[in-house]
């Protein structure tokens, strides 16, 4: 089953202000695939704890469903021309979860602790160029910048590492397991591996919501099992299911499978520092050696877009740069023409909690022995994976980038010299200039041609070979009503409420 | 049994635990991978990595690491604080171990719910079709990896048939019924296959009574064999029995972590490979030493009532 | 363990009336059969396989089984009998290797505690206690997280977790026969400790070990597949029995077949040395009872 009908339903329901069809209470069980690592805002970078986080804390400002920037916890929010400040408004009477009244100066302190190198966040690269956080009242916050940082706002909408939370519990640790946040639900309970509990938060700011009056989180990490879970009618609400079962239970009447394209890409990265692969010849033959559409069919059961860019369609910046096909004779020419007529050996790096990157290695594997690369695929789990892309022990990866929204998160991070997260060693001067001068522009029409030069010069160069956009897919019993899957695979479940 | 023997296996257990805890201290930090970068992410800076495994105390030098964990564990029952959740580890363990209780002590009534009677059926007259049935069942038991067997319980039980819940706990507090629907899949997975793997100990433990001279004196008076086995030889093989179970523990603690694995079971050996893959070093420390120390212990009980149940068997 | 009673099966009975005796034996011949097919399948698989294990043919994804593919094709299309036949290589092999490490260390540490006793022994036995503590699956686990993961490192992992069985049957055996006549008189001659330990000592003792060795063998593919059903042993696309259940665990609901072709075949491998090492203990020793 889709989701259409009830999507249509709850667009109805909104037009005419109708409430009456929605009812309030109970408790919908839902299924994690991982336990969050941690629930500190600051410190996890675990989807699966923003996933909890997103309906603890609210975030300055947010994004609606189609993906524009809203206000939430500041009703407006002005950049100064010099993009050097940043002003807020918060609403007023907005209480804690325990009932404190949140002022600007939480906010302070929030994010100073944020920024403080002690804390050791992985998050603080979002604030890039913030100086100070002042609160000139009670309900003003000003950020100061030493640089413009376009990206600032989006990260504030989208991120929840940048959420607000009461700093009490910094002090007694609390913060790790109950972070206290202004958001629809409050943690009532969390044992790490099994089980978080929300509860309504009784001093939620908007009226009437959220309906639900707990949300029992388990986790079920074998997909399997959260598959048959799900049929049985032991969990409402799955926060993936296997892809491969996507399909049959589409067919099914008492499983509803929501899906969204996701602002997400997977992909290989290359190590571009030494050996064949620092050869770009090398890295577009594997570009033509692969059959994308077999990668994507053996990873993810149709349930993707294949791509050879990172920006998906459903975007207003999809560039639908498509100089790569499937062609094994091209490939062995550009392998010849570098000097590898006789291939080489090399060494894929899927993890083994993606399932669906060891699939693509496979494919990707035999892909590259038709034209003479011999690959071996090293599996590892996220902790090992992690330390080796870290440190730059590998040739290629498979991964994904998630949660992604303006053409500078799909590029920046990735691709500028020096970054953290370029991890694959990929320098071009020229790239370098546009995506700082890019990131500064603030009108669409005037950063559009700047993207469309990075984009066809990550993707002629290769340090990232595209794979395909994924479906942010997630499935429910057909009474959960009022939520909707998202391009920026958050999970929120404020308008959701059951029909039994 | 005297004393002084029971005082060296004692001494003996105190030792092998001390070894267990110096092992399980030793190997952690040999395993590749941070915990501080699994927390931190994609997203680690060298620098926030180095910043929180300071703050993790894992910059310590490893004896000053062994010497506050073990001291924290024997002074407070302390094991450390998860590095992962932050949250001490004490209170996740007790959290888990009413699970990992609640599934080894079913599952072994279940294994001694099918080894008892099969045991006995097949000892009741050995060479019959039914006491081959009990071998061939028995032999399958052993050959079966736990893993397939409990995807095939769930495939039948929980998805085709749809009686039984597929994962998940609940504590007897929720009610008894909740409780047993929950358990009974993971407590059959491990039951089945030790079930038919101790029938033939039982088996053999009631011929070898059976060959025993009182027996045959009872035999000899006309006692039907059915009446000799009920009467005479499952009391005396009872000790074997224990035996046994002692035995089987080895396999039913080591079938309970994968089966806690697949059934979304939230107990220790759960806890013991999450811990691993995330390298929450105190986390796998606790779940491992838990797990070792039982086995030692009920190891040791098993050879302490073998003597005390049989007067015959003594250790000097 | 006092319990443990191992009579020695003595050199001096001629072998040739313990292989008559061995193969009249119903279950050495039923073990004996599977084994051996499953040798032939480890060594000549490769040759006989219907296709390629690794080719992929995304036509014909999760066909079920028929006479072009008699066990059904995965989800990338490889023929699956092909795969199951390549998979007891590994299986063989990985259990092969990983008894062999576990049984020389096993065993030389177990003839060295029983003959020597005294300190030696108890230092050697502790240690093996202290391993044996833990419980299987989680020594593996650990094992393979510090050493990565890898068939390799899986042979490593089984024989660390099996070789204090090793050692208690051994020695147990050793214990049993040292203070014999033959042992004293090549003593009273002068030889080595060495010597007579190799020499003398574990030719008498080797009945339980053999039998060990045969139950290790089925436990050992059973690691096996355990170990790659957890990801850490095989990698892929290499064929392993366990790694394939894993595989098709994710597709029991449409190509069920997946998972119960390879699931069979540890089966029938482990029921194989199962009833192998059950018939050769009837046959070395009917007192003799295993006691893992």
């Amino acid at each position: 089953m889709t989701r259409i009908r009830t999507l249509a339903l709850a667009l109805g329901l909104a037009l005419t202000g109708l409430t009456a069809a929605q009812t309030s209470g109970g408790t919908l069980v839902a299924a994690w695939e991982q336990e969050p690592v941690g629930l500190d805002p600051h410190i996890t970078s675990a989807r699966s704890s923003y996933q909890v986080l997103e309906n603890v804390i609210d975030t300055l400002i947010t994004l609606d469903a189609e993906q524009n920037l809203v206000p939430s916890l500041a009703h407006t929010w002005t950049v100064a021309d010099d993009g050097l400040s940043v002003t807020f408004e918060l609403r007023e009477g907005v209480r804690f979860s325990n009932g404190t009244e949140l002022t600007s100066q939480h906010v302070v302190t929030v994010f100073e602790r944020l920024l403080d190198p002690e804390t050791g966040s992985g998050n603080a690269w979002r604030m890039a160029g913030v100086t100070s956080i002042d609160a000139p009242d009670a309900t003003t916050v000003v950020l100061t910048l030493d640089s413009p940082n376009p990206s600032l706002l989006g990260h504030l909408a989208s991120s929840n590492a940048l959420g607000i939370f009461d700093p009490v519990g910094i002090e007694d640790g609390s913060i790790n397991t109950r972070p206290i946040g202004t958001g629809p639900f409050m943690i009532s309970d969390f044992q790490p591996g099994t089980r978080v509990l929300l509860e309504r938060n009784p001093h939620y700011w908007e009226d009437g919501l959220p309906y639900l009056d707990a949300v029992d989180i388990r986790i079920i990490g074998d997909e399997t099992v959260r598959r048959s879970a799900l049929v049985s009618g032991d969990i409402d609400w799955a926060f993936s299911v296997p892809s491969q079962a996507v399909e049959e239970l589409d067919a099914r009447d008492d499983v509803l499978v929501d899906r969204a394209a996701a602002g997400a890409y997977y992909y290989i990265g290359v190590n571009t520092a030494e050996g064949p692969l620092a050869d770009e010849r090398v890295r577009q033959a594997i570009a033509f050696a692969i059959n994308r559409d077999n990668i994507a069919a053996a990873a993810e059961f149709g349930n993707a877009q294949v791509t050879q860019d990172p920006i998906p369609p459903s975007s207003a910046w999809h560039f639908g740069y498509t100089p790569y096909e499937h062609d094994p004779e091209r490939a062995r020419a550009l392998l010849a023409e570098a000097g590898y007529a006789d291939g080489f050996e090399m060494e894929i790096m899927p993890n083994s909690v993606m399932d669906n990157t060891v699939r693509a290695a496979q494919v990707i594997q035999a892909d590259l022995a038709a034209v003479g690369i011999r690959a071996s695929i090293r599996a590892l789990e996220w902790a090992e994976w992690l330390q080796e892309q870290g440190d730059g022990n590998y040739d290629t990866f498979v991964c994904s980038w998630n949660g992604l929204i303006d053409p500078d998160d799909f590029f920046y991070a990735q691709h500028r010299t020096g970054e953290v997260f370029n991890f694959t060693g990929y320098s071009n001067p020229t790239v370098d200039e546009l995506l700082d001068e890019a990131r500064m522009l603030p009108e669409f029409d005037a950063r559009r041609p700047l993207y469309e030069q990075i984009n066809r010069a990550i993707v002629d160069e290769a340090p990232y070979i595209y794979l395909y956009n994924p479906l942010e897919i997630h499935a429910y019993a057909p009474d959960v009503m009022g939520f909707a899957a998202r391009a920026d695979q958050a999970v929120r479940f404020v308008t959701t409420w059951l029909d039994r | 049994m005297s004393l002084a023997y029971l005082l060296r296996r004692l001494g003996t257990l105190l030792l092998v635990l001390f070894g267990v805890s110096l092992v399980t201290f030793a190997i952690i930090p040999l395993l590749p991978g941070s915990p501080a970068r699994v927390t931190l992410g994609v997203q680690a800076t060298p620098a926030a990595v180095a910043t929180l495994e300071r703050q993790m105390g894992l910059d310590r030098p490893l004896p000053v690491q062994y010497v506050s964990w073990i001291g924290g564990i024997l002074t407070r029952g302390d094991f450390g604080t998860s590095l992962i959740s932050r949250q001490p580890i004490r209170g996740e363990v007790t959290r888990r171990l009413p699970a990992t209780i609640t599934l080894a002590l079913v599952a072994l009534a279940i294994g001694l719910a099918i080894a008892i009677p099969a045991g006995y059926v097949s000892a009741l007259k050995p060479g019959s079709a039914r006491d081959l049935g009990v071998s061939v069942m028995s032999q399958l038991g052993v050959s079966v990896p736990d893993f397939w067997m409990g995807i095939l319980l769930i495939l039948l039980f929980s998805e085709t048939l749809g009686w039984l819940p597929s994962s998940g706990y609940r504590p007897l507090s929720d009610g008894f019924v909740p409780w047993g629907r929950h358990v009974l899949l993971p407590a059959a997975t491990v039951g089945i296959i030790s079930g038919s793997i101790m029938a033939r100990f039982v088996r053999s433990a009631l011929l070898e009574v059976l060959g025993q001279d009182y027996v045959r004196t009872a035999h000899a008076k006309g006692l039907p064999r059915r009446i000799v086995l009920r009467k005479h030889v499952m009391r005396n093989a009872a000790i074997s029995i224990v035996t046994i179970v002692g035995l089987q523990m080895a396999t039913l603690l080591s079938a309970v972590v994968v089966v806690e694995i697949i059934f979304a079971w939230p107990g220790l050996g759960q806890l013991a490979l999450t811990a691993t893959l995330q390298r929450d070093y105190p986390a796998l420390q606790a779940a491992v030493l838990l797990a070792a120390v039982t086995f030692t212990v009920v190891n040791l009980l098993t050879d302490l009532s073998y003597t005390f149940l049989d007067p015959r068997v003594s250790y000097t | 363990m006092a319990i443990q009673t191992a009579r020695p099966t003595g050199v001096s009975r001629p072998g040739l009336e313990l292989l008559r005796k061995a193969l009249r034996h119903g279950l050495v011949l039923a073990g004996g059969g599977v084994v051996l097919f499953l040798g032939c399948l480890a060594a000549f698989g490769q040759a006989l396989a219907p296709y390629d294990p690794l080719a992929m043919d995304f036509t014909a994804r999760f066909a079920p089984p028929s006479l072009a593919h008699p066990f059904g094709t995965d989800d990338f299309g490889r023929d699956l009998l092909s795969r199951v036949m390549y998979g007891a290589r590994v299986s063989v092999q990985v259990a092969f290797i990983a008894v062999g490490i576990s049984a020389s260390a096993g065993v030389t540490l177990g003839v060295t505690a029983g003959y020597l006793g005294g300190w030696v022994d108890e230092l050697i036995m502790r240690v093996m206690d202290v391993i044996f503590a833990f419980p299987a699956v989680l020594l593996a686990i650990t094992v393979m997280a510090i050493l990565g993961r890898g068939v390799e490192n899986a042979m490593i992992a089984i024989a660390i977790v099996y070789a204090p069985i090793f050692a208690r049957v051994t020695r147990g055996a050793v214990i049993s026969v040292r203070d014999r006549e033959f042992v004293t008189a090549a003593r009273a001659l002068g030889q080595t400790h060495t010597r007579i330990m190799w020499a003398h000592v574990l030719p008498n003792a080797l009945g339980p070990i053999i039998v060990q060795t045969s139950l290790s063998l089925a436990f050992a593919i059973l690691a096996e597949a355990a170990l790659s059903f957890f990801g850490l042993g095989t990698q892929p696309p290499d064929p392993s029995w366990g790694r394939m259940l894993a595989e098709g665990r994710g597709f029991l609901g449409q190509a069920p077949w997946m998972g119960i072709f390879p699931g069979l075949a540890i089966m029938v491998s482990v029921l194989g040395f199962n009833l192998l090492g059950d018939g050769l203990r009837d046959v070395l020793d009917p007192r003799w009872r295993g006691r893992r």
